[in-house]
């Protein structure tokens, strides 16, 4: 069976067929890595809020540390929703560690001082 | 006290113009009307700003507290303060200011910068048939009241026009629950990044509907159902294949129109396609000491490229002030053939011209593959290949000045390959 993708590692786009495992339509190394990985195991950035005590800024912007697995997207949304803080907060707090056991971390993406 | 520069709109193009007009000595007031600077970028959540300009794939927030640590502390911030008004006189600005805290003052100021933005268009202004339901809101309206207060707008959701903001809220509602029905484009091709049309709708197995439009929305005080046409090659849209889908949601995100309010009373020339003023190569508007740029110039798709034109901005109202550069202007258009919708500038003032600059432009429709040409009087001073020109992705091109060997307008032309 032919798969079709499209590749976003760069604004191009291109069109990737994937067909018993053979990688066709890159135009560069990108787009083969882009597939091998969407193949083997596809990785998202999750970016989410959780609610604070300020009343300034009632939800905090989070995101995971580094890319992790598409199944625990979800997941991590539904973990994040059970927390509350309370400022101060840093950029790059770390507000759950580990998650999933990934060694991929949920932190902060702005600074509450109130 | 008079100020050199005043910055009005300390969004992204608004701290980078306001750091870059500085220099020791210059008295520079930066006027945000929320209590944050960052504007939009702060409502942003999600990640894949500043690739370009900081080679980091950063998140909103985190580019907007970026931006504003390399702020100078000379620079005079005012937060909670709207300009409601901003008249010229005697070579003068007079900007009226309204706070909670200080009430409503007037500054002056020898150049002012426009950064206030844009707003979205609204249901009134794509005609969108039907009752004044409840559930009904522009894609960013949603998108603050979901990641700045707390607020799910709804759980049903349908999307008209994919414009990125869209995009961006069909995965945001997805991942907190939502189900997004649809998102429906107009026009034959989507408006948004490719990147988001395939990280937003295609990983969440969201239909994408091309050439339909939205014919009714139906319900009593809430929305219940939309009614989706497909269109004719003129937009029309067709009796026939009429459908409806189920929502308790409908999000707008059917474009930008840059905020330039301000300057109704100076009664300057526009450009219909960007619908804000005309500029020349310094961002200059044809008021001497009045410029514009980011989004209230001309609607970016990437905060790098705002945070660029504004650096530019930031200068040429510093040079202004320093040089005192009320001249006579020598200002030529830059002319384009009918494969693009717009350049800015669009002007070219040959008296100032110091610097290399660049030229933005979008196609109209999308192309496999073109040649970019600009001529200055039938002489071809650049050329530049473009691969996947599309209309939702602006491109740009660097005219070295040393390659204009006249004073005459240049022209931008271009060769469809495929």
């Amino acid at each position: 069976m032919t798969k079709t993708m499209t590749c976003v590692r760069c604004p191009i786009g291109c069109q990737l067929m994937i067909h018993d495992n053979e990688i066709t339509g890159n135009r560069c190394k990108r787009g083969y890595e882009y597939a091998r990985q969407e193949l083997s195991c596809p990785k998202r950035l999750v970016t989410t809020t959780i609610k604070t005590t300020s009343k300034v800024n009632p939800r905090l912007p989070v995101k995971t540390d580094d890319m992790i697995e598409k199944k625990y997207v979800f997941d991590v949304i539904l973990e994040a929703r059970k927390l509350t803080v309370s400022p101060p907060v840093n950029i790059g707090d770390i507000l759950i560690e580990n998650l999933f056991k990934t060694g991929v971390n949920l932190v902060s993406t702005k600074k509450i001082d109130e | 006290m008079i100020y050199d520069v005043c910055v009005i709109g300390g969004g992204a193009a608004g701290i980078a113009s306001a750091k870059n007009s500085y220099e020791e000595g210059l008295k520079i007031r930066l006027i945000e009307r929320n209590n944050e600077l960052g504007g939009i970028l702060n409502q942003c959540i999600h990640s894949g700003f500043g690739i370009h300009h900081y080679i980091a794939e950063l998140t909103g927030p985190e580019y907007a507290d970026r931006i504003q640590n390399e702020l100078f502390d000379e620079i005079e911030v005012s937060l909670k303060t709207s300009v409601i008004k901003l008249e010229k006189q005697n070579n003068l600005f007079c900007l009226t200011l309204s706070s909670e805290k200080e009430g409503i003052y007037t500054i002056k100021s020898r150049a002012v910068i426009i950064s206030t933005g844009s707003y979205e268009r609204t249901r009134s202004q794509i005609e969108l048939p039907g009752k004044r339901l409840k559930g009904i809101f522009t894609a960013g309206s949603a998108q603050r009241y979901m990641n700045q207060l707390g607020y799910m707008v709804g759980k049903k959701v349908v999307i008209l026009g994919s414009g990125d903001i869209g995009l961006i809220m069909a995965r945001r509602m997805t991942l907190e629950g939502a189900k997004v029905q649809a998102v429906i484009e107009l026009m034959k091709h989507s408006n948004g990044l490719t990147r988001n049309i395939v990280s937003c709708l295609e990983d969440f197995d969201i239909p994408l509907y091309l050439s339909h439009t939205i014919t009714d929305v139906i319900g009593d005080t809430c929305l219940k159902a939309v009614e989706v046409s497909k269109v004719d090659e003129h937009l029309k849209p067709l009796e026939e294949g009429k459908f409806r889908i189920e929502c308790d949601t409908l999000l707008l995100s059917v474009g930008l129109i840059p905020e330039i309010s301000l300057l109704d009373d100076f009664n300057l020339d526009k450009d219909k396609k960007t619908k804000s003023v005309l500029v020349n190569q310094t961002y200059q508007t044809s008021v001497d000491g009045l410029f514009v740029c980011g989004n209230s110039l001309q609607i970016h798709d990437l905060v790098d490229f705002v945070s660029k034109e504004a650096e530019i901005a930031g200068r040429s109202a510093r040079n202004y002030v320093l040089n005192n550069e009320k001249h006579p202007r020598d200002e030529q258009d830059v002319l384009f053939d009918e494969h693009l919708s717009y350049v800015v500038p669009q002007q070219i003032d040959f008296s100032i011209l110091k610097d290399d600059f660049e030229v933005s432009f979008r196609v109209k429709e999308k192309y496999e593959e073109i040649n970019v040409f600009v001529y200055q009087e039938d002489k071809q001073i650049k050329n530049k290949r473009i691969k996947f020109a599309l209309p939702s992705e602006m491109e740009k091109i660097t005219i070295e000045q040393g390659s204009l060997s006249s004073k005459a307008s240049i022209k931008i032309m271009v060769e469809v390959i495929k």
